[in-house]
């Protein structure tokens, strides 16, 4: 059955002949010119830009099969200008605003177009299309009250949403559902009530998650399951490292793309569904090492046996070794709080006391970040242009007059913070990738320049939520946090990457420029499809994620190295849970939280 | 999909009582569609049968030409539901308008929600009609999840388990690639009622994964089944030689067989101790070692070594061993 042509299976064809397509474009990469290596590594953000506000304008007859997605096309089309740092301009901003309010349902929620009833995934569409607008014009149109009302009459008993009355329910229900209850501030704890279980329950044997219970793992529904369950402070109830093992295998040697199920060809479109696991798993590392430590625990016990090599101070240092250039700021700067809590109270060697970073962070905490890494604590420091992106935006993301939603003209890569000396990527040198033709060999992971990787790390998970969810809590002590009283769950994220990307970042980014990319505009599944709005949105949502992977903190500028090809393609960055820009969730989640 | 013989809606005497209700897009919105003239007219007149809440025959027949016209309006379909029950239709007729519009629709959340809400009705006596309408689906694309879906449904719901392994067996044989077709085989050996769980299905089932693995070793699908087999034993996992020796027989005929790596390296850190065969084996294709942990650290490198897409992923892996192991 093996290799033979002539009795290979359907699904051996399939692969095999994609294998040879992309192999043959990544060969004539190979064998470029240095100089036109970086060219063909560019992102046409011009092109796409073009192709993206052309829909927003305009859509032909063949459009009907999407008359029931309109504010999805909203939202694919909004959110890939927001990514490529383009403005909309004052008068589609009005007209968009206007078109999804037009859209809002008496009742709460959102349908397909004027007059379809409510639907969850369209309601999560048109929420992410109004926080991508921004200003108080988009996002006062949300009925936030009736907006709930609608997710709690979805909400099933089992833990799950139906995505509509009398609809089927699945997990972009649970993940639509939530999100949006998040970006509204409305995560009321009715919402939150089995969540856990419905999601947990629908983890296959192969470690990601399926639809809904029984149902194959999937690229589309890993990601909605996982970011469900971070929005809502449950990661603990999966099992993380069988799922973080089924993602990474899930990306193509040859391609260097993400495929959505096992043995099924790659998608431009996972770059984001499962490339965006990763996001998330990084940003929630603590609760990763925590469970990968208990599936270790046989070795442990070997260890703690025979090896007493590290002391625990040492193992500390290297635990809280966040990055190097910052090493000395935050050693002179912890503050009590982040002091390790004593080993014996989690019998642990290595603890890390991840505080329930509330809000994940508002941009006053990055102001205070910044001005702590750069200058001595309690030394306010006004942002300037040399402080994040993120921070620097999100002051003038409450506004109101039409005039300050439009996002900052792109900036170029000096202004993004970087501050070291390398000036991109040099790999391309030389004809030494001439002759391969895969991902692996052409785009092998390099230096990112830092180094986080903790020695035999434990941590402490801090699980704040409304209610009592730590039946299965892992291998960390489960806290709960004081506040109960709170009526809605935050999110304990954390801000500063204390990991580096743990899949090739650099392949992905290859795959969505060499593979996905038109010339002309537009990005796509693979070569030889057409082009479409959805594709474009999350190939540049994919783009994203793997370009920050690299970063030191949360939406903090990339080492050259870690962006493929020139500097600027440097997009803007993205929520990992919400997948909005990430200055508009700041905005946004302060609209919602003062009004 | 625009027909040749569509006749206007002014032009048919039994809805001239009706005033059509347009769309409210208000002025000028975006992501306009130009909409054809058919389409426009035939969504006015659904509008507006929606706004009365008639429920009447000829509410039906238009329902059933918005569907044809777009397939994923879950509006319509839910009204059709509120139509059909009202009406008490004949739901063998709806399977057949099913089959008429199906080609295009596979693919549709729509579509099969709505057959599943036809089956639950029909009861017991869908049993054969959906999975054979499954079979047929996934017979052109073996690996549909909306038909597996819904098959999962009948199954749980409505019955049938009977033949469900066979046919999973002869996928199987088919295509031993399609991962669709293990996960449901999954399915049925932990979720048939009569089989009695996974506990009781363990054996036949070990045995025709560790031959499926050997038939192709570099499947994913069979080695992951493999490890689901175990899922809720992870004791028995790690003293069965059975699956130690296909692992090490990988190395050997096979040096680069990730697979049997990354299931060693998830063995002993279960608590898998190799037996003196065992360490002979690995110790040939690894080299030497003085500690499992040392010995889980050269799986690792090996495997960033192998596997060189994932490096990163070994690398961590890595890192995550008790103590770092020098390589």
């Amino acid at each position: 059955m093996e290799e033979a042509s002539s009795s290979c299976t359907v699904t051996q064809r399939l692969q095999a002949d994609l294998e040879r397509v992309v192999g043959s474009l990544y060969a004539d990469f190979g064998s470029a010119a240095s100089k036109e290596r970086t060219e063909l590594l560019t992102l046409y953000t011009d092109h796409h830009e073009t192709y993206v506000t052309r829909g927003l304008r305009r859509l032909s007859a063949g459009f009907y099969v999407l008359d029931s997605s309109r504010p999805w096309l909203c939202y694919w089309i909004l959110h890939s200008l927001a990514l490529l740092g383009r403005p909309v301009d004052g008068a589609l901003y009005n007209r968009s605003v206007s078109f999804l309010k037009h859209c809002q349902d008496p009742e709460g929620g959102y349908g397909g177009g004027p007059g379809q009833m409510p639907h969850l995934a369209t309601t999560y569409a048109a929420v992410c299309a109004l926080v991508t607008l921004g200003g108080e014009k988009a996002l006062a149109s949300i009925n936030r009250e009736k907006t709930l009302q609608f997710l709690l009459r979805m909400k099933d008993p089992c833990g799950g949403f139906r995505v509509h009355d009398d609809g089927e329910m699945d997990m972009r229900g649970s993940y639509t559902a939530l999100a949006v209850a998040h970006l509204l501030d409305i995560m009321v704890p009715e919402l939150v009530v089995n969540v856990g279980e419905f999601v947990r329950s629908c983890q296959t044997y192969e470690g990601g998650i399926g639809g809904e219970p029984g149902a194959e793992a999937h690229g589309g529904y890993t990601f909605c399951g996982l970011a469900a369950l971070a929005l809502v402070n449950q990661l603990h109830v999966l099992d993380l490292p069988g799922l973080v093992n089924w993602v990474a295998f899930r990306q193509g040697r040859v391609e260097g793309g993400f495929q959505g199920r096992t043995n099924k060809l790659v998608d431009g479109c996972y770059s984001f569904w499962q490339g965006g696991c990763f996001q998330v798993l990084q940003q929630y590392m603590p609760h990763l090492w925590a469970q990968q430590n208990t599936s270790m625990a046989a070795l442990n016990k070997l260890s703690d046996l025979s090896e007493q090599i590290n002391p625990e101070s040492e193992d500390v240092a290297n635990a809280m070794q966040v990055d190097s250039r910052e090493k000395e700021d935050e050693a002179a700067s912890v503050r009590p709080e982040e002091k390790p809590l004593p080993s014996t109270r989690s019998g642990l060697d290595t603890v890390i006391n991840l505080n329930p970073l509330t809000e994940a962070l508002d941009e006053t905490q990055l102001t205070l970040k910044s001005s702590k890494e750069t200058h001595g604590v309690g030394e306010p420091v006004p942002s300037t242009a040399g402080d994040s992106l993120s921070a620097v935006t999100a002051d003038k993301m409450i506004v109101d007059d039409g005039e300050e939603f439009r996002s900052p003209s792109r900036q170029s890569p000096t202004s993004k913070e970087w501050n070291g000396d390398d000036e991109g990527c040099v790999f391309w040198d030389s004809d030494s990738l001439r002759g391969f033709t895969s991902a692996d060999k052409l785009f092998p992971m390099v230096e990112i320049g830092f180094h986080r990787e903790p020695q035999s790390v434990r941590c402490v998970e801090v699980v704040e939520a409304p209610q009592a969810v730590a039946q299965d809590s892992g291998a960390g002590t489960t806290e709960s946090s004081s506040n109960s009283s709170r009526s809605t769950v935050e999110l304990d994220s954390i801000d500063e990457c204390l990991y580096g990307p743990i899949f090739n970042s650099q392949a992905l980014q290859a795959y969505i420029l060499l593979c996905c990319q038109d010339l002309y505009g537009g990005l796509r599944d693979k070569p030889g499809k057409s082009c479409d709005y959805y594709h474009a949105c999350y190939c540049l949502s994919g783009l994203s994620a793997a370009q920050y992977s690299t970063a030191h903190r949360v939406g903090g500028p990339p080492p050259p190295s870690g962006v493929l090809g020139p500097y600027s393609n440097l997009l803007e960055a993205t929520h990992a849970l919400c997948n909005v820009r990430l200055d508009r969730y700041y905005g946004a989640r302060k609209f919602f939280q003062s009004s | 999909m625009a027909r040749d013989n569509w006749v206007p809606f002014n032009e048919r005497p039994e809805w001239e009582d009706l005033e059509p209700v347009p769309q409210d897009d208000g002025p000028n919105p975006v992501v306009p569609i130009s909409y054809t003239r058919q389409f426009r007219e035939t969504m006015d007149y659904f509008r507006a049968i929606l706004k009365k809440d008639e429920r009447s025959v000829r509410a039906l027949k238009l329902t059933a030409e918005v569907v044809g016209l777009n397939s994923a309006n879950y509006t319509v379909w839910h009204f059709r539901r509120l139509v059909l029950e009202e009406l008490g239709s004949d739901l063998e007729e709806e399977l057949s308008f099913m089959e008429e519009i199906a080609d295009l629709n596979f693919k549709n959340y729509q579509f099969w929600q709505h057959r599943r809400w036809v089956a639950e009705k029909r009861g017991a006596v869908a049993v054969r009609d959906e999975l054979k309408y499954t079979e047929i689906v996934l017979q052109d694309d073996a690996k549909n999840y909306h038909a597996w879906s819904h098959r999962q449904w009948v199954l749980l719901n409505l019955g049938g388990w009977d033949g469900e392994l066979d046919y999973c067996s002869k996928l199987l044989s088919q295509d031993i690639y399609n991962n669709s077709a293990w996960n449901q085989r999954y399915f049925v050996i932990t979720k048939d009622p009569s089989r009695g769980g996974l506990k009781s299905m363990l054996e036949p089932e070990v045995s025709y994964t560790l031959m499926a693995i050997q038939e192709a070793p570099t499947n994913e699908s069979s080695w992951r089944y493999l490890r689901g087999l175990f899922k809720d034993d992870k004791a028995t996992f790690i003293t069965r030689s059975d699956v130690i020796m296909v692992c090490l027989q990988q190395l050997a005929d096979e040096q680069s067989c990730v697979h049997a790596l990354n299931l060693l390296l998830d063995l002993l850190s279960i608590g898998y101790e190799p037996s003196q065969t065992d360490c002979s084996a690995l110790g040939k294709a690894l080299g030497t070692w003085s500690s499992l942990v040392e010995l889980a650290g050269l799986l690792c490198t090996r495997l960033e070594e192998l596997d060189s897409i994932r490096s990163r992923y070994w690398a961590w892996r890595r890192t995550m061993l008790p103590t770092v192991a020098s390589s």
